[in-house]
């Protein structure tokens, strides 16, 4: 009885860890190029851009992500009598929030890349875009992929928020299962669901950084 | 006939003045060097005719063509830069260095890159290093790497930044002789340097800056 009670479970919650994944994808899908984007803008020599890219990290990073996800969807409803999808609230809200953060690890990255490396490919002939794409980015992500890889960690444990404005996954499933067994079990498997989940994304991680090992500098 | 013509170029940082009113020719197949000591602007000079700073005013003409503050968008690949600290990719192998330039900006196609590439690597003696990465290669090996990466968008005057600051006497000589058979080649030289006595070896014409 107890055994087929917990492969019932196991499988509710695998269907809660869907929803999980599909938050944890599209948020990456949308807050990594947004991120760039947002590095770019915060090393603009338009003072005007850099300290409004400024700001935007400055609330994304100084506010919880709890706060925002609220914000984003109930402010346009309270402002403009519109309500909207809840699962794509929580997509703006996580993508907002990590373009942030990722925003700020590659401006780290594309920032201790030596001078001459610009230089030297503009000597060569490469337009600034292509500069960017082609000599940089590829030294700056091989530089910050370990600051990347905590972040994305952090972001499969961060679903768990979504919670808030009622889009069920795997937490919420987790905790009502436990609410309505009297049970700790249930908060168990889901911890060792993001466990599992955290410990593949690690070894993706690791198997990145030493295919980028071929070189130095 | 005339390859680089400086036209009393001036530049300033924070007002002040680093070059002031300078002038200079140079040739096809000439060497010349520019000596002086550290701070009097020669290494400013160099990356000012590269495009890599703006001149405040003068001229700047490589091979008939008035290049007046290069940007990016307007890039005259009749002059290369070979830099003193080579600035390899470092992410990309010896060829790779190399055929980059000539496949995204020159638009040729690899196999017919690979071929001229791996031409001018043989040239520097790199035929066997062709698949080696920046950092497994020693100081010379980076500097020949640098100048068939120049080399790939066949400019028609070649700059060279310090040349033998990192180098032992053996290389110096290596150098000097990949010096002489570009110049030898109708290239036009320019070298910016300490090495007074480097300069007087190799050079048509010395100017010293003050």
């Amino acid at each position: 009885m107890e055994w087929e009670y917990l492969v019932k479970l196991t499988k509710i919650l695998l269907e809660g860890l869907q929803v999980s994944l599909k938050i944890f994808i599209l948020t990456l899908i949308f807050s990594i190029p947004l991120g760039i984007i947002v590095s770019v803008l915060c090393m603009s020599k338009n003072k005007i851009i850099s300290a409004f890219t400024k700001i935007y990290i400055l609330i994304m990073r100084g506010t919880p992500l709890l706060l925002q996800i609220i914000c984003i969807y109930f402010a346009p409803y309270y402002l403009f009598r519109i309500s909207y999808n809840r699962f794509i609230a929580i997509i703006i809200a996580f993508s907002l929030n990590y373009a942030a953060y990722f925003g700020e690890i590659f401006r780290s990255g594309i920032e201790s890349i030596p001078k001459g490396q610009w230089e030297a490919a503009f000597t060569l002939g490469f337009s600034k875009i292509k500069t960017f794409f082609i000599i940089i980015m590829p030294q700056a992500i091989k530089r910050v992929l370990p600051a990347i890889s905590n972040e994305v960690i952090t972001l499969v444990r961060d679903t768990s928020l979504a919670q808030v404005i009622g889009v069920t996954e795997l937490f919420s499933i987790a905790q009502k299962q436990a609410n309505f067994k009297f049970s700790i079990i249930p908060l168990l498997i889901a911890g060792l669901i993001y466990l599992i989940v955290s410990m593949i994304l690690t070894l993706i991680f690791n198997y990145t950084e030493k295919k980028l090992d071929y070189y130095r500098g | 006939m005339k390859v680089l013509e400086v036209k009393e170029i001036n530049k300033s940082f924070n007002k002040k003045k680093i070059l002031e009113n300078i002038s200079l020719q140079v040739n096809e197949g000439e060497i010349v060097s520019i000596i002086g000591e550290s701070g009097v602007g020669k290494s400013t000079f160099l990356r000012c005719i590269n495009g890599l700073e703006k001149i405040d005013s003068g001229e700047v003409i490589i091979n008939n063509n008035l290049v007046k503050n290069r940007i990016s968008k307007h890039i005259n690949l009749d002059i290369g830069l070979v830099f003193q600290e080579y600035n390899l990719f470092p992410q990309y192998s010896v060829l790779e260095n190399v055929t980059l330039t000539l496949i995204k900006v020159m638009k040729i196609k690899k196999e017919e890159a690979n071929r001229i590439a791996k031409d001018l690597l043989t040239n520097m003696n790199l035929a066997e290093r062709v698949n080696a990465y920046p950092f497994e290669l020693s100081g010379g090996e980076k500097q020949r790497v640098a100048i068939a990466r120049t080399l790939a968008t066949n400019p028609k005057i070649i700059c060279f930044d310090e040349p033998t600051s990192a180098l032992d006497p053996k290389l110096v000589e290596q150098i000097f002789k990949i010096i002489k058979e570009l110049s030898n080649k109708g290239k036009a030289i320019l070298i910016v340097t300490h090495d007074i006595k480097f300069a007087d070896k190799i050079s048509d014409r010395i100017i010293k800056f003050v």
